[in-house]
């Protein structure tokens, strides 16, 4: 083999490791033909001496709410089973032209709403590290095919901590970039204030490229930051030496478990050791941004949410129906799944007239509050360091109380409130399973965010083997 | 996933107390209602296990009440300032004078030309 079969033979490796874990269910679609053609070009581009990417042959995974040309999306919903979209996700679309070939689908929880991969209409994702375990939600497919080894990188897509938590349960590093910073155009829309497009990789190296590779402008998401996107990966080992430091210890009087206090604390102390200047920091109660979040993401959702309506788009009943009104209203019933309904119900309940002021205005102020807080706490130092999750993953079948399951992104929310960076990187194991710490930066210093990962991920030490 | 074992009475909240005000309590009705709005056809099963969820998910929004806010100025984090007008329930125009101007209707709708043959 010559380095220009490189490409056909990583492909190859990828759709087989895929399909022998596909008891995991991380993939909704495997796409081995358009893979297989995808890597042969860039084999032959190679061959001619043609210039390629910097991701050349690297084998993607895209979450199942990131559009891509010639494949199904679902957005893990039976309302859009079918559905196939005539154009590909800007950011898809970017790492592509980069050289990464995308070998298939990820399952995740119905439109992004769930924290376990639990909620997906097409069955559960599975934790590679030990099977009765859920991945974490909703990018679960994303972070289960990177920690059984599949892909080296897939994308995920964060409203209030879907990369970061399912990073964490499956020790993985996992990338929310700053809102703005990665173009929306081709994501499946959940809250669109929130949601942001970004890497699950195997290494914090690999987030960097990936990164690189999509940010900046685009003219199809007015959204979409012009901030210049520098290369991530050139500044990865310049070292923590000088840069301040914040530990979030309130949060760890919180009830988190044993392994993930050890985990921040050890983390803050390898930091100082490595030259930074790590001090204690205090922010708001972690209660008020998880209202704030159950307000805002569901009003959004229950407007994103109205063009499946079996008309515009979605399944459309094939019960009779005597009225327009029936036929929406069937077709939505019939298509979303138990968690979907319950948001769209909380969402139009706190947008409806009587209640607006009392819910959604009283939780943007709250937003507004808990923003100021973070970036005044960002003016002093530089990063924040805390939990990413209370603990562990939790087993299958465990979160079948809807707020129960809303408390696993309670450290999570407040970055996604904020519109501010914020990465996962995994340090050791609890009870035979991952577990780490969270990294908050300025908006728009992922580079800094970055670095400091990296120095985590070096002095931790830890054995990125799910199998 | 929804237990239908753990109804609760209507009118009762989940953990009382906790809710914004304590007036503001979904029940059957609300959750109908809120349902008619958002074009969702539930399942009649489904209604008793919403009520319980969603009284469940206000206790946790109750969290908004206890938040402490130096400058309680409602605004979105990333955009301009939205523009608030108050929060006051009126009377709905109606469907027959909301299509009134249509060229053509039926029932809550209006029709349009079609283009595409």
């Amino acid at each position: 083999m010559t380095g220009n079969d490189l490409p056909t033979a990583r492909i190859a490796r990828a759709i087989a490791v895929a399909e022998r874990h596909a008891d995991l269910n991380a993939f909704l679609s495997l796409d081995a033909a358009g893979a297989t053609a995808a890597a042969q070009a860039l084999t032959r581009r190679l061959e001619r001496g043609d210039r390629v990417g910097p991701l050349v042959g690297v084998p993607i995974a895209v979450k199942d709410n990131l559009v891509v040309e010639g494949m199904k999306t679902t957005a893990g919903s039976r309302i859009l089973s079918d559905f196939q979209s005539k154009f590909t996700a800007t950011a898809v679309r970017r790492l592509i032209a980069a050289g990464a070939v995308v070998v298939g689908k990820t399952n995740l929880d119905e439109f992004g709403m769930g924290s376990s991969t639990e909620r997906s209409a097409f069955g559960p994702t599975l934790n590679p590290w030990n099977p009765r375990y859920v991945p974490g939600g909703s990018s679960g497919g994303s972070a289960a095919a990177v920690a059984a080894g599949i892909v080296p990188i897939a994308l995920g897509s964060d409203t209030g901590g879907s990369i970061r938590q399912p990073a964490a349960y499956c020790g993985v590093v996992g990338l929310k970039p700053t809102w703005g910073r990665v173009s929306r155009y081709g994501l499946i829309a959940y809250a669109s204030s929130l949601d942001t497009v970004g890497p699950i990789a195997r290494t914090v190296r690999d987030a960097a490229r990936a990164l690189a590779a999509m940010a900046g402008d685009d003219p199809h998401d007015t959204t979409a930051s012009r901030e210049p996107a520098p290369d991530f990966t050139t500044t990865l080992d310049d070292g923590v030496a000088g840069l301040r430091v914040g530990v979030l210890d309130g949060w760890l009087d919180d009830d988190v478990t044993p392994g993930v206090r050890s985990a921040v604390r050890g983390t803050a102390n390898q930091l100082a050791s490595a030259g930074a200047d790590v001090r204690s920091v205090s922010l708001p109660d972690v209660s008020a941004a998880l209202a704030a979040y159950y307000v805002i993401a569901p009003a959004e959702a229950s407007s994103n949410l109205a063009r499946y309506d079996g008309v515009r788009f979605g399944h459309r009943t094939s019960v009779p129906v005597t009225s327009l009104a029936e036929l929406y209203s069937r077709s939505r019933g019939e298509g979303f799944g138990p968690e979907v309904i319950r948001r769209i119900l909380l969402g139009t309940f706190a947008l409806s007239a009587g209640y607006y002021d009392a819910y959604y205005g009283r939780a943007q102020a709250v937003r507004a509050e808990l923003t100021r807080a973070f970036l005044a706490a960002l003016m002093d130092v530089d990063v924040l360091l805390g939990p990413t999750t209370p603990g562990p993953a939790p087993l299958l079948g465990e979160l079948q109380d809807p707020v129960t399951m809303a408390l696993l992104d309670k450290f999570t929310i407040s970055a996604s409130l904020a519109g501010i960076p914020a990465i996962h990187v995994p340090t050791g194991l609890e009870r035979g399973l991952p577990v780490g710490v969270q990294l908050m930066g300025r908006p728009f210093a992922e580079a800094t965010l970055l670095k400091v990962a990296r120095t985590v991920e070096i002095h931790s030490g830890f054995e990125r083997s799910a199998s | 996933m929804i237990d239908e074992g753990t109804v609760i009475d209507e009118g009762t909240v989940i953990d009382e107390g906790t809710v914004i005000d304590e007036g503001t309590v979904i029940d059957e009705g609300t959750v109908r209602r809120v349902a008619t709005l958002a074009r969702l056809e539930l399942s009649p099963g489904s209604v008793p296990g919403l009520v319980t969820d969603l009284n469940a998910f206000l206790g946790l929004i109750a969290g908004l009440e206890r938040a402490t806010l130096e400058s309680a100025t409602a605004s979105t984090a990333h955009g301009p300032t939205a523009a608030w007008r108050a929060d006051e329930l009126k009377a709905p125009i109606g469907a027959a004078r909301a299509v009134a101007g249509a060229p053509g209707g039926q029932g809550d709708v209006f029709l349009v030309p079609k283009v595409v043959t």
